[in-house]
Parts: C-alpha cells; structure tokens; sequence
C-alpha cells in the first residue's frame, strides 16, 4: 500500500511539473499580462500544435484561429477557406467549428483554443461578459433566422397583421392564449417568444412553455406535440418547406440579432493579431458583397455550403429565404449603423437580465466590450 | 476463518482510506491549479471554493437556470427511477426466460441485439413520436439504456449456471420449475445484481441525455443551460450532484444486494 | 454379503462428435454390476470419461449405445434414488448448511419437520452439528464435503454414486475424510459406486475395485479386497495388495 501511495504522488508531481513546466514556456511569450490563458490540462496537446504552427508561420503566414458554425453565419468564411482566399490575401484561416450553437465557441475562447469567433448575438452577451471578448464587427443581420413555427391548420396561422404595427405577424391574443410553445429555455428563441407575446399584450405567464432543443422541438411537431415550435436556421427552411407556417421572425419583432467578431482579449492586444483579424475581416466584406451582387452564384455556392455540412438543401426558395432573412452586411451597411455595434447583444442580455441569466454588471461588460475604431480605420471617410 | 475475516476488515479500511486519500489529492491539486498557481482561467474552471459556495446558494438561489438544486435533483430522480424500475421490472424476467427458454430467445434476439446497438440519444426521436414530451418520453430514454445491461446480465447469469448445480438438483428429482427458482435464479442472483448495478449507473447517467426533451428541471437540464450561459460553477456543481446522487442510489442498492444475496464471498 | 444386483451397466458407449467431423470416444464397451450395499469403486488414471460414466448412470445423460439399470429399473431421467456426490462446487452457496442438506425432500413436497428432522441426523452423523444455519463458504473444503455426504444420505437414495469426492482436498484432509466416509457407510449402509485416480483410497474403501484403461474407459481388471475394516494402510496386506494392483495401474497410464 505505501508503494502504491508513493507511486501515486511520483504521478501526480510529474503532472504537476509537467504542468508547470508548459506554463512557464507559455507565460515567458506573453508574458506582458496578468491574463493567466493556460489551458486545461487537456489542451496541452493543442498547445504543442500551435506552438509547432507558430513555427512554420514566422516563415509562412500568420494564423487567425477563428471559431466558426456549420450554419449560415459561416458562410462566407467557408468559401473564403475553401478557395484559399485568406492565403492569397497573406494570411491563414485555422478553423474550430461547432456543430453545436455559440456555447461550444465560447468554451474554446475559454481553454484559449482560438484568438476570435463569429458568433451569434445571443452568445456573444456571453463572450463579451464571462469571457471578455471585444465586438469589433457585424458582418450579418440573423434576427430573420429565428422564427416561431405552427401547424398549417391551426387557428393562429389563419389571422396575419392583428396587430397593425406588425402587419407580416400572425395569430392573436385569442388563438394564442393557453398554447403549448417549445423552445430552448433562456436562449434567444425565448427572446423570439417573448417579443411575440408582447404584439399581442401577452407574457410568458400567457402561454405553456416546453423547453426544447431545435431538432427534437422539429420533430415533436411533427409527431403531434404542441402547438408551436421556435426554430432557427436550417431548420426553419426545412420546416417552411414541409408546410409549417412562421408564425413570426425575429426581424419581424423588431429586435435585431446580428453575427459578430467576438476577439479574445489576448488577440485585441497583439497588434500583429489585429492586423490580421483586419485582413479577414476586409476579405469578408468583399466577398459579402459580392455575393449580394451576384445572388444567383450566391445560391450555388450557398447549396454546397449545406451539402458541405450534410444538409441537402437546393430549392431556390429556400435558398432565397435565407439569403434574405439571414442578411449579408455590405460595407456601406455595417458602416451606417456603426454606431449601433454591439447594441444587438445588449439588447439579448437585457433581456437575459430581466429573465436572471445574466447579472447587472455583465451588462456594463457587454456595453463597454465594443470597439468601432477598427472599423473606422479600415473603412471610415 | 477468523484471519480472514480480520483481513476483509482490513481490506475495507483500507480500501475507505485510500479512498479518501485519492479525493484529497485531487482536490488539492484542483485548488492549487486553480486558487494557488492560477495555471486555469477561473471562468474555465472555477476552483473548489467557489464550487462549493455556488452549490451551497443552489440550494436557495433559483437563478439562473429556473430552480433550486434540490428541485432539479427530485426531478431528475423521478424521471431515472420511473425509467430504471420499469427496466428493471421487464428486464430481469425478460433475460431470465430467454436463457431459460431456446425458443425464446432465438425469438426474442434478433431484435434485443438491434435495440441494444441504439445509443440513448438515438432514442429521442422515437420515444418523442410514441410518448411525446412529459415525463413518459424521458423515462423511455432511461428505461432504453438501463433494460439493456439489466437483461444482458440476468441472461448470462442464468446461462452460467453451474451444470454441476444443476446436476445435484435433478438427482434430487427437482422439477423443471424448481431447477428455475430453486438452483438457477439463486445462483443467478449475483449476475443480476450486477446488471441491476450497471443498469442504475446507466440510467442515472443517461440523466443528460433524457432531459434533452422539454426539460424545464433536473441535473441534466442543469447542466445544458449553465454551458448555454457559460456558469462552469454551476456546470461543476451539476456535474457533482449527479455523481453524488448516483454514489448514494448505488449504496442503497448495495445494500438491498447484501441483504438477498449471501452466502457468496 | 446380498447378492443382488443394484447397479447394473451394459456395454455403455459413448462417443462425442469433435470438431473437425471425427468422433471421439469417451467410454467404449463398459459393464459392470453392482450388489446391493456393496462398495465398489472405479479407478482410472485418466480425465477420461469417468464423470460421462457417473452422469449417464444418474441419468442426466445418455449413452451412445448400451443400457443402465438401477434397482431393476432402466434409467433414463435423474431419479432422486440415485444420489450423487461432485468433486466440487457440490453445494449450493446461496443456502445454509440446513438448506442444502435438506433440498432433496424439499423438491419432493416432504413436510419441514420430517425432513428436517432427517437431514437433522445426517448432519450429526457427518459431525456437523452447530453449523446448520452457515453458509458453505464458511466451511471448510473437508466440511463441505461432509455436507454433500449429509445431503446426498438425507435424500435416502437406494445408490451412491460419488466423484472423486476429496479430489481437491489436502492429503490430511483427505484420509481424514475418507475414515469418515467409511464410518457413515458401515452405520448406513448404502450400494456405493465410487470414482477415484488415488490407489490408496480406493483400496481403504472398497469391497471390490474395478481398474479402468485409459480413453476409451472400459474395465480392465477388478481385485475383489477382503481386508477387514477398518483398514489400516499401513498394514503388510495391504501394501501388498496395493503393490500388485499399482503395477497393472502404471501399464495403462
């Protein structure tokens, strides 16, 4: 038994030095800040990987280690990555994808696996707040890819425009009240449900809620549960194109919802990082225009997006809903609402405030995690 | 016998101490990682103190997930146990009358060796499509996980009768039936206390898996939403709860397998 | 001595299909016939065939060709008035001492104070009184033996068939065991049908002794031993009769 004890420790101080061994090498880079970034132990591999990149990338291009989805907010950035347009542009895209929404994202800014991610405005409240990110740019309007689902045959789907200051939103007071609607609980489709409710002088206290993720929330209508379903982008085509009808979206509801750049502290102060993310983001922006201008090689290269990520979706009615609702930003565009930078995740956090996710400071987190001027030097008059 | 005895003793002492040396070790190595070198961002991985403090307020704070730990513990409990008792309950008999019987099972397997290979999540669809979203459909996820490995083991464990116990009792003139309930469901018995173990673990850990369904509670659910809102505290504290209650549901049932099966070691 | 025939085997066969096709043969042209309360015991150097023979004359199998009479009966299924005793993991773990002694009657309906009180008697005899409510894995190997001993008795069979019952015991263990084994049958007598591969205890034990080849079994000689009991082995008889037999023995081995 003391043999075992011993080698126990023998384990866990070879660990522990190994442990801190890598801290030390990491902390002597960069070493200018508190920001005590080591990874989990786990990631100590990734941290080899890197550093070997590193290597290469002082002789070759500098890496952006960008979080990216397998969903439409990423769309440009694939084909700026699958046509080697960030090589030509002199630098390299390494990417981390999620299949699984923002949260997974932000974890990788959390085990310092990436310097930035395109996010969602619902987890950037998260990424500015609990992980410190500065918004530097939106670069899409997605509010449009949030939408309530019903059944063809119900009794909502038949009113649109009760309400005269929404004319596209269905349903009433009368034919909502005491309904089943299943969402994600505290995400932004309980945003979406809230915002719709408030059209009709309705609370949540009004309706019956079911937390649901996406996929099962589909096909539990499907299977006759329920009565609506808060669904977001593919799924709301698939769902348009089986026949269900969108009760509302959120660009619909008057809140805007937009991706944006969220860069890790560490990233924000390393100017040779910057000028990179400030590479990319002129490339995404060249590219976002021209694809508005030529919507039809839009379409084509928005089919392979899918078929990239295994979703089959061809019809140029659905391709065309989502090019519309989920909005590329031109750069005259970004560049008018400038000001506004950041205020759609405010607007998500208060909310989140109001319903207890998040704490009061948070929001002053969210506030002052903004920064326009890279936008101004690369675009400004 | 005496030695023994003493030595089994000894054994457990030092099986506890050990025990307990190896969680002190860890959450010393936790809290330096984390308070005293500070090699982990806190956000990451928060340290035990703060751990500890935020299972401490769940207890009373509802935010941010909706409720109370104790509330998403009963939740969770409810759901695992309605789901492992009816595994339970249809999967001893199940695999004991497949061993028993040839026809049986060669009926029954084609079919069992399918549902085996679903993993828990595979299930959601379907159990959504037969009991839609209430507690039914999260409990069909558990019973899926927790029937397999309570079936599997009642089988075997009858298939591995010993042919010499089955030898002595037929020379005594046992009946078919007797052999059953007299030789082989006894000798059985600790096979399938095994699976009803490993089944448990199973199911309540298949706890995450099940509250993907319109959960607005529960450990599972706890989880999900702190990583939705990136609360690594309440995520750990999530994550405890579950191995906590599961060390305490496996004790209990320890307890039961004491009390039924003896005579063995 | 009775001269009637309890035990009685035919030309018992038996043969096993192997894999690659051929066929295996275990027992090959077996008889042999066993008086009532006579002691005979089988002894073969081998693994061979020896517990196939116990179980196809306990009836739990058949025999590729031949027949098995007990009491003048032909045997085709177990019979509770065929009792037998295993080598080990004999007893069932899951019941008490009492339990298992007690489960032959029980399986036959037998009231709990008449059966009781028999396997009561036979645990006495056997010299286990105070352990009735143990566990067998409590037990000793020797004890637990006697128990099986109890057990096969308490079921009150009209023969015993026993197989290589202290095989796995230690040599001191062992002849303790078979001292006690011939104690009980001189007080109850019984037809026993006993296998052994250990020469000493069978000439202890036996009224007659029937030497086994090697696979195929089939009899190859028997020695009738009138040495009177109880035996002492170190006696010149028996050494002497030990010898002779020990030298046909190491030929078929």
């Amino acid at each position: 038994m003391k043999k075992l004890l011993a080698l126990l420790i023998a384990i866990i101080m070879v660990m522990g030095l190994v442990a801190c061994g890598d801290k030390k090498e990491d902390t002597a880079k960069d070493d200018s800040k508190k920001a005590e970034d080591v990874k989990e132990e786990a990631a100590d591999d990734k941290k080899e990987e890197a550093a070997d990149d590193k290597e290469v990338d002082e002789a070759d291009l500098p890496v952006l280690r960008l979080g990216v989805f397998d969903s439409r907010s990423s769309f440009v950035n694939w084909y700026i990555m699958e046509n080697g347009i960030d090589v030509e542009n002199g630098f390299k895209i390494e990417p981390t994808v999620s299949t699984a929404g923002g949260s997974f994202l932000n974890e990788a800014i959390g085990a310092g696996k990436i310097d930035a991610t395109q996010i969602g405005a619902a987890q950037a409240v998260f990424s500015a707040s609990v992980y410190d990110c500065i918004n530097v740019v939106e670069f899409s309007e997605a509010s449009g890819s949030s939408a309530i689902f019903a059944r063809p045959d119900s009794d909502e789907a038949q009113i649109i425009g009760d309400n005269p200051d929404f004319p596209e939103v269905r349903g009433s007071a009368d034919t909502i009240k005491g309904k089943t609607f299943m969402y994600p609980t505290g995400s932004m489709s309980q945003l979406t449900v809230a915002k719709y409710l408030e059209v009709f002088g309705l609370t949540l206290d009004d309706i019956e809620s079911v937390n649901t993720q996406y996929g099962p929330g589909y096909q539990a209508l499907q299977a006759g549960e329920g009565d609506t379903v808060t669904l977001y982008s593919p799924l709301t085509l698939f769902a348009m194109d089986d026949g269900y009808v969108s009760l509302a979206s959120l660009d619909q509801l008057g809140q805007s919802v937009r991706d944006c750049l969220m860069v890790t502290r560490e990233a924000y102060e390393d100017p040779e990082k910057m000028d990179t993310i400030k590479k990319w983001i002129k490339v995404l922006f060249e590219y976002n225009e021209k694809f508005q201008e030529d919507k039809e090689w839009q379409r084509e290269e928005l089919t392979k997006f899918h078929a990239f990520y295994g979703n089959d979706i061809a019809d140029p009615i659905m391709l065309d809903t989502e090019i519309e609702k989920h909005y590329l930003l031109t750069v005259d565009e970004a560049m008018a609402s400038l000001d506004d930078l950041g205020k759609s995740a405010l607007g998500v956090g208060q909310y989140y405030y109001e319903i207890g996710i998040i704490e009061e400071d948070a929001l002053e987190k969210i506030e002052n995690n903004v920064d326009k001027s890279i936008m101004e030097e690369l675009f400004g008059k | 016998m005496k030695l023994s005895k003493m030595k089994k003793k000894n054994n457990k002492v030092k099986y506890i101490l050990i025990s307990i040396i190896s969680f002190t070790v860890f959450l010393i190595i936790w809290y330096m990682v984390t308070d005293v070198f500070k090699l982990v961002k806190p956000i990451s991985l928060p340290s035990p103190v703060k751990v500890l403090e935020s299972f401490i307020n769940k207890f009373t704070v509802k935010r941010p997930d909706g409720s109370t730990l104790q509330a998403h513990v009963l939740s969770s409990l409810r759901i695992v146990l309605t789901g492992y008792i009816a595994g339970s309950i249809v999967g001893v008999p199940l695999g004991i009358f497949m061993a028993w019987n040839r026809k049986a099972d060669m009926f029954i397997r084609p079919v069992f060796d399918w549902f085996r290979s679903v993993p828990g999540m595979g299930w959601i669809p379907v159990m959504i499509l037969i009991f839609g979203i209430n507690i039914a459909s999260k409990a069909a996820i558990v019973f899926a996980i927790s029937f397999v490995a309570i079936l599997i083991n009642s089988y075997s464990g009858i298939k591995n009768t010993n042919p010499v116990h089955m030898w002595v009792a037929q020379t005594f003139g046992a009946s078919n039936k007797q052999l059953l309930f007299r030789v082989a469901i006894p000798s059985a018995l600790p096979h399938i206390f095994t699976g009803l173990r490993q089944g448990l673990n199973q199911a309540w850990a298949s706890v995450v898996a099940a509250e993907m369904i319109g959960s607005n509670r529960g450990l599972g659910y706890m989880i999900q939403m702190n990583r939705e809102n990136s609360r690594a505290d309440l995520i750990i504290v999530g994550m405890l709860s579950i191995g906590l209650v599961g060390t305490i549901l496996s004790f209990v049932l320890q307890k039961f397998e004491d009390k039924y099966v003896r005579g063995r070691h | 001595m009775n001269n009637e025939v309890v035990i009685k085997c035919e030309n018992i066969s038996k043969t096993f299909p192997t894999a690659d096709g051929t066929a295996f043969d275990v027992i090959a042209d077996f008889s042999i016939e066993v008086n009532k309360n006579e002691f005979v015991v089988l002894i073969g150097p081998g693994q061979c065939g020896k517990t196939t023979l116990i179980n196809i004359i306990a009836g739990l199998e058949e025999a590729t060709s031949g027949i098995v009479t007990v009491g003048g009966e032909l045997v085709t299924e177990p019979d509770p008035k065929i009792g037998v005793v295993y080598q080990e993991t004999n007893l069932f773990p899951w019941l008490t001492v009492m339990g298992n002694v007690e489960f032959g009657p029980k399986a036959q309906g037998e009231s709990k104070a008449s059966r009781q009180e028999r396997a009561q008697k036979y645990i006495d005899l056997v010299g286990l009184t105070g352990f009735e409510n143990q566990h067998p894995n409590k037990l000793s190997g020797g004890m637990q033996q006697r128990v099986g001993i109890a057990r096969v008795y308490t079921n009150e069979p009209l023969v015993l068939l026993l197989d290589e019952p202290f095989g796995h015991l230690d040599a001191q263990t062992r002849y303790l065991m078979e001292e006690e084994l011939e104690k009980i049958w001189r007080q109850e007598r019984r037809t026993v049908l006993f296998v052994t591969n250990n020469l000493e205890e069978a000439i202890f034990l036996a009224d007659r002794i029937v030497l086994m080849t090697n696979c195929p079994s089939t009899v190859k000689q028997e020695y009738i031993i009138d040495l009177p009991r109880p035996r002492d082995i170190t006696s010149r008889e028996f050494l002497k009769i030990r010898e002779e037999i020990s030298k046909n023995l190491d030929l078929t081995s």
